[in-house]
C-alpha cells in the first residue's frame, strides 16, 4: 500500500502539463513552461518580406511579437481570424516570444511521462517538423508543438527563395 | 556577489582610470598646468596600486608602485617635465593597461616593453627592484620598496581596528579579503571581538557584528595599508594607529599633510569637504603602550572624491538603463493615448483636466530626455585616446604630425561611443599611412614639416557630425580608379566624377596599399569603417582635394533609441521614414514622370532624376496608390549607397519621435526594415531600412544588392537622363 503510494507521488512529481488547442479539427499541445499568456486575436501590422504564415507584427507592452498563423504553418492555409481566435504567446529557448495564432485553447492538460511517447519515425508528413512528441489522451493523440522548430524553421525558410 | 564578481568590477574601474590617465598624459604633452596633471595620474595610478594590492595581482602591484614613486618624485619636483619623461610615462601608462589586460584575461602581458620600464621606473624614482628574470617576466615578485619620505628603513607597527558596516556583507565584501589583504603587507596578528555577537533572535545574516583588532608589523609605507582601508572606507568603520616608537630625527609636530604636500586619496578620505585634515601627528607614537586611549586616525564612510571636480557616479547596469528606456517609451504612449481621449472633451468643461494634461506631457517630455541623457557619454573617451596611438604613429613611421581635437564634449550614446572607436582609429591609421606626406616630401611642396589631423565632434539636432581632416596628399584618384578596375569593381568604360572616385574607397575589398603595412594594412577596410557607422545608423562621406588634404565625415545618431519619422499612409498600413533621411516631399506633375517599364520610373525634380521607390509594391501593400501623381513623392537621402530616391506613399500622417523596437529581439532581421516602433495607438509600425529598401523584393530591375552595383547602376540610370 505504501509502496503504490510512493509510484503516485512519483508520478504526480514528474508529470508534464500542456496547453491544448484546436487548429481545424486537430488538437496540438505547448508544454506549459513555454506559454507566457493567451491573448485575443487582433488585426496585427503586416509584416513585408515575411512568409506567408508570419500573420504579422503586434504590440505586447512595448515588445514587438511575430504572429505565426500556425495553420499556414502546417500548410493547412491560412486562418480566417477572428477576435473569437486566440493567440498563444510562446517562449522559444533564445527567450524569445512568438505569437501562435490557433483556433481556440481547449484544455490543460496533466500528462504522465509514461504517455508522452517519442515521435513515429516516419519523414514527409505535414506536421511532423514542428512536433516534440505525442500525448495520448483517452485514445486521442495529441501532437507537442515544438516552439523551437516552429521559430528556426521559419528563419531557414525565409533565408532561401 | 563574490570575490570575481568584485575583481571585475575593480577591472572596470581599471578600465575607467587608465581612460583618465591617458587623458591627462594628453593634456600634459599638449602643455596644460602639470601639476595638475601629475597630481591626477599620481591619484589614477594610486587607485590601480590599491586594487591589485588588495587582489594579490602582484605584477600590476609592483609596477603601479614604481610608477607611483616615479609620480610622487614629479610631483615634489618644480622642474617641467621634459620630453623624455612624458614619454616615459606615456610607456607606463601603457605597460599598466597591459598588464590590468593580462591579470583580467589571465595571460601574459602582451609587451616586451613593460621589463625595461620597469626598470627605468625604479631606476629613477630610486627605488630597489629585484631584476626580474630576463627569460620568465611573470614570475617578478613585489619588491621591497623603501619611499625615502614615507616610510625610511624602520619597521613600523600599527595598530588597526577593523569593525564591518551594516553594508559590508550586503555589498559582497568578504571581510576575510580585507584581513588577508593586510596580512601581504607584514607580520599580522589578529583578535576578533565577537563580544557584539547578538542572540540568535536578533541575529541579521547579513549584518556582521564582529569586530577585528589587527596588529601589523610592516616595513611597508603607511600608504600601502591606506590603500587597503580605501577600497572599503565606505563600507566599514576602520581606525589605524600607529604605534611605531617615534624616530630621532622626525620632526614632533610632522603632520600627514606635510607627508604630503599635494593632495592624495589618503587625505580626500579623512577630510570632510572644507574642514582641515586631522593630523596625525607624532604625539601619538608618544603612546605606543595604551593603544585605546592614542589619538587615532578614524576613517570614517566617506567617498573617495578625487580632488578634480568630477562629478559623482553611479555604476548602472546597461539592461537596467533598456528598461527604463522602455518604460519612458510606454508612459510616452499612453499619454498619447489619453490627449486622444481627452480631444473629444471640450476645453470649456474640464479646464483642469487639460491644464493637468498639457503639465504632464512637458514632464514626460523632460523625463524621456533625462532617461536618454542617462545613456549619453562624452566622447572624450575616444577621442583622448588617438594623442596616444600618433605617438605610436609618429615613432613608426618617422612623419611628424599635431592633432587638434574640438568638440570632445560632445555626448553621444553609449554604445555608439564604444563602437566609435575602432572605425576612428583606422581612419586615423590612414591618414597618417596614406594622407599625411614625409617631412621631405611636405616640406618640397611648401608645407610645413609637421602635419596636422583635425578631430572635430559637433551635434546639429538629432544628429552628431564627426570629421576628420587632414592636410596631407588627398585621394590620389587616377590610382585608386585604376585600383577598382583591377579589382573588377567597377566597368572600365565607367565615367565617374571625382566625388564618386573617391567613394570607391569604400567598396568592399578595394585597398590601395599593394604591401599590407604594420599601419593602416590590418585587412580591415574602409569598407568595414562604412559597414560600423552604417550599422549604428549613421553615413560617411569623404571629400578630397589633390595636394591638399582630405576630409572625412561621420554622421551618427544621437541615440540609437529614439527617432525622430515621418509617418507615412501606404494602403491600410503605416510606415515610417527616418527625419534625417528626408529631404522634402512633393506631388509630381504628369510630365516629371518617366516610366521605362512597369515597375521602374523616375522622376524629374529640378533637373535631377530620382528613381521611384514604391513602398506598395516593394512590400505588396494592397490597397495602396500606384500611380505618382496620385500620391505623394519622399525624396530621401541614404537610399541604397548614398544615393536620393524618391518614395512612393500614399500620404504623410506627420512627424514624431517614435521609441526604435527591435524586431529581432523576437524575431529577425528583415530586408527594408530597420526596426519596429509603437505608435501613439498603441500599434506596432514599421521604420524603413532606406539603406536595404529596393534590394529586397524579388524584382530583378530592383534587387541591386551590391554595393559595387549600386554604384555603377546610379551611373547608368543618371546616363539615361541625360
Amino acid at each position: 500500500m505504501s509502496w503504490d503510494l510512493d509510484v503516485v507521488t512519483m508520478a504526480e512529481a514528474t508529470a508534464v502539463q500542456f496547453i491544448a488547442f484546436e487548429v481545424g479539427h486537430d488538437r496540438f499541445a505547448l508544454p506549459i513552461q513555454h506559454v507566457i499568456e493567451f491573448r485575443t486575436w487582433i488585426e496585427p501590422t503586416i509584416m513585408p518580406n515575411a512568409p506567408s504564415y508570419v500573420r504579422g507584427i503586434i504590440n505586447v507592452r512595448g515588445e514587438i511579437l511575430p504572429i505565426f498563423d500556425l495553420a499556414a504553418r502546417l500548410g493547412r492555409g491560412m486562418t480566417d481570424a477572428t477576435p473569437k481566435h486566440v493567440v498563444i504567446l510562446a517562449q522559444n529557448i533564445n527567450g524569445q516570444t512568438t505569437g501562435v495564432l490557433v483556433d481556440s485553447v481547449s484544455d490543460i492538460l496533466t500528462i504522465a511521462p509514461k504517455d508522452i511517447a517519442a515521435l513515429p519515425r516516419v519523414d514527409g508528413g505535414e506536421a511532423t517538423p514542428f512536433l516534440s512528441g505525442i500525448l495520448s489522451v483517452d485514445s486521442e493523440l495529441i501532437g507537442v508543438i515544438d516552439v523551437d522548430k516552429l521559430v528556426a524553421e521559419s528563419a531557414v525558410q525565409a533565408i532561401g527563395p | 556577489m563574490n570575490l570575481d564578481d568584485l575583481k571585475q568590477t575593480f577591472f572596470l574601474e581599471c578600465d575607467e582610470l587608465l581612460a583618465a590617465a591617458e587623458e591627462n598624459l594628453d593634456a600634459l604633452s599638449q602643455g596644460a598646468d602639470q601639476s595638475e596633471a601629475v597630481n591626477a595620474l599620481f591619484r589614477h595610478v594610486h587607485s590601480i596600486k590599491g586594487g591589485a594590492r588588495a587582489f594579490e595581482l602582484e605584477e600590476l602591484g609592483s609596477f603601479a608602485h614604481a610608477f607611483e614613486s616615479y609620480m610622487s618624485i614629479q610631483r615634489k619636483s618644480d622642474i617641467s617635465l621634459t620630453d623624455e619623461a612624458i614619454g616615459l610615462l606615456f610607456d607606463s601608462v601603457d605597460a599598466l593597461r597591459d598588464l590590468v589586460e593580462s591579470a583580467r584575461d589571465g595571460h601574459p602581458p602582451q609587451s616586451q616593453r613593460i621589463a625595461p620600464t620597469y626598470q627605468t621606473l625604479c631606476a629613477k624614482a630610486e627605488i630597489v627592484a629585484d631584476p626580474p628574470p630576463a627569460d620568465d617576466y611573470a614570475d617578478f615578485v613585489p619588491v621591497a620598496i623603501f619611499d625615502e619620505e614615507i616610510a625610511g628603513e624602520f619597521q613600523s607597527t600599527y595598530q588597526i581596528e577593523f569593525a564591518p558596516g551594516p553594508k559590508m556583507i550586503g555589498s559582497g565584501v568578504d571581510p576575510l579579503l580585507v584581513i588577508r589583504s593586510i596580512k601581504s603587507l607584514g607580520d599580522m596578528s589578529v583578535t576578533c571581538d565577537t563580544s557584539a555577537t547578538p542572540c540568535l533572535d536578533d541575529w541579521q545574516p547579513d549584518a556582521c557584528s564582529w569586530k577585528w583588532l589587527i596588529i601589523l608589523n610592516t616595513s611597508q609605507p603607511k600608504e600601502s595599508l591606506d590603500d587597503i582601508v580605501d577600497m572599503v572606507s565606505d563600507l566599514a568603520t576602520i581606525s589605524i594607529d600607529d604605534l611605531t616608537p617615534a624616530p630621532m630625527d622626525f620632526p614632533g609636530d610632522m603632520t600627514v599633510a606635510e607627508f604630503e604636500p599635494d593632495a592624495s586619496p589618503v587625505l580626500d578620505l579623512s577630510v570632510d569637504g572644507s574642514s582641515p585634515p586631522p593630523a596625525v601627528t607624532s604625539n601619538a607614537m608618544a603612546h605606543p603602550a595604551s593603544p585605546r586611549s592614542a589619538p587615532s586616525e578614524k576613517i570614517e564612510a566617506r567617498n573617495l572624491q578625487p580632488q578634480s571636480v568630477a562629478p559623482k557616479t553611479v555604476r548602472v547596469e546597461v539592461p537596467k538603463l533598456e528598461r527604463l528606456g522602455n518604460m519612458v517609451g510606454e508612459l510616452v504612449i499612453t499619454q498619447a493615448f489619453l490627449m486622444r481621449q481627452a480631444s473629444r472633451l471640450t476645453f470649456e468643461q474640464h479646464p483642469e483636466l487639460f491644464r493637468a494634461l498639457e503639465e504632464m506631457s512637458q514632464h514626460i517630455r523632460d523625463l524621456q530626455d533625462s532617461s536618454l541623457a542617462l545613456r549619453a557619454q562624452p566622447l572624450k573617451s575616444v577621442f583622448s585616446r588617438f594623442g596616444h596611438l600618433l605617438r605610436d604613429l609618429e615613432k613608426a613611421t618617422g612623419k611628424k604630425i599635431n592633432l587638434t581635437t574640438t568638440g570632445e564634449d560632445t555626448e553621444i550614446d553609449k554604445t555608439v561611443v564604444e563602437r566609435l572607436n575602432e572605425p576612428l582609429t583606422h581612419l586615423i591609421r590612414n591618414a597618417v599611412d596614406h594622407g599625411i606626406e614625409s617631412p621631405e616630401k611636405r616640406i618640397s611642396v611648401g608645407k610645413p614639416s609637421e602635419g596636422r589631423i583635425r578631430l572635430s565632434a559637433e551635434q546639429r539636432g538629432n544628429q552628431v557630425f564627426i570629421e576628420l581632416a587632414d592636410d596631407g596628399g588627398g585621394i590620389n584618384r587616377e590610382r585608386v580608379r585604376a585600383k577598382a578596375i583591377e579589382k573588377g569593381l567597377i566597368a572600365t568604360d565607367l565615367v565617374l566624377s571625382d566625388e564618386e572616385i573617391d567613394d570607391l574607397i569604400f567598396l568592399p575589398g578595394f585597398s590601395t596599399n599593394e604591401a599590407v603595412t604594420d599601419i593602416s594594412g590590418r585587412g580591415v577596410g574602409m569598407d568595414a569603417v562604412r559597414q560600423t557607422i552604417l550599422d549604428m545608423g549613421g553615413r560617411v562621406y569623404v571629400r578630397s582635394e589633390p595636394g591638399r588634404g582630405s576630409r572625412f565625415l561621420l554622421t551618427l545618431p544621437l541615440s540609437l533609441a529614439v527617432l525622430d519619422a515621418m509617418i507615412t499612409i501606404v494602403g491600410d498600413q503605416r510606415f515610417l521614414i527616418p527625419v534625417h533621411n528626408v529631404r522634402r516631399s512633393i506631388r509630381p506633375e504628369r510630365v516629371q514622370i518617366t516610366r521605362f517599364d512597369r515597375d521602374e520610373s523616375m522622376v524629374s525634380v529640378n533637373g535631377e532624376m530620382l528613381r521611384i521607390i514604391s513602398i506598395a509594391r516593394e512590400f505588396s501593400v494592397p490597397h495602396a496608390v500606384n500611380d505618382p501623381c496620385q500620391g505623394l513623392l519622399i525624396i530621401v537621402d541614404g537610399a541604397g549607397d548614398q544615393q536620393r530616391a524618391a518614395l512612393l506613399v500614399d500620404d504623410l500622417l506627420g512627424q514624431e519621435p517614435v521609441v526604435v523596437k527591435s524586431l529581432e529581439r523576437n524575431y529577425r532581421k528583415v530586408p527594408g526594415i530597420a526596426a519596429a516602433t509603437i505608435l501613439g495607438d498603441g500599434r506596432a509600425a514599421l521604420i524603413l531600412d532606406l539603406l536595404t529598401l529596393g534590394q529586397s523584393s524579388g524584382n530583378p530591375a530592383t534587387a541591386r544588392g551590391r554595393a559595387e552595383l549600386a554604384l555603377a547602376g546610379v551611373h547608368q540610370l543618371g546616363g539615361v537622363s541625360k
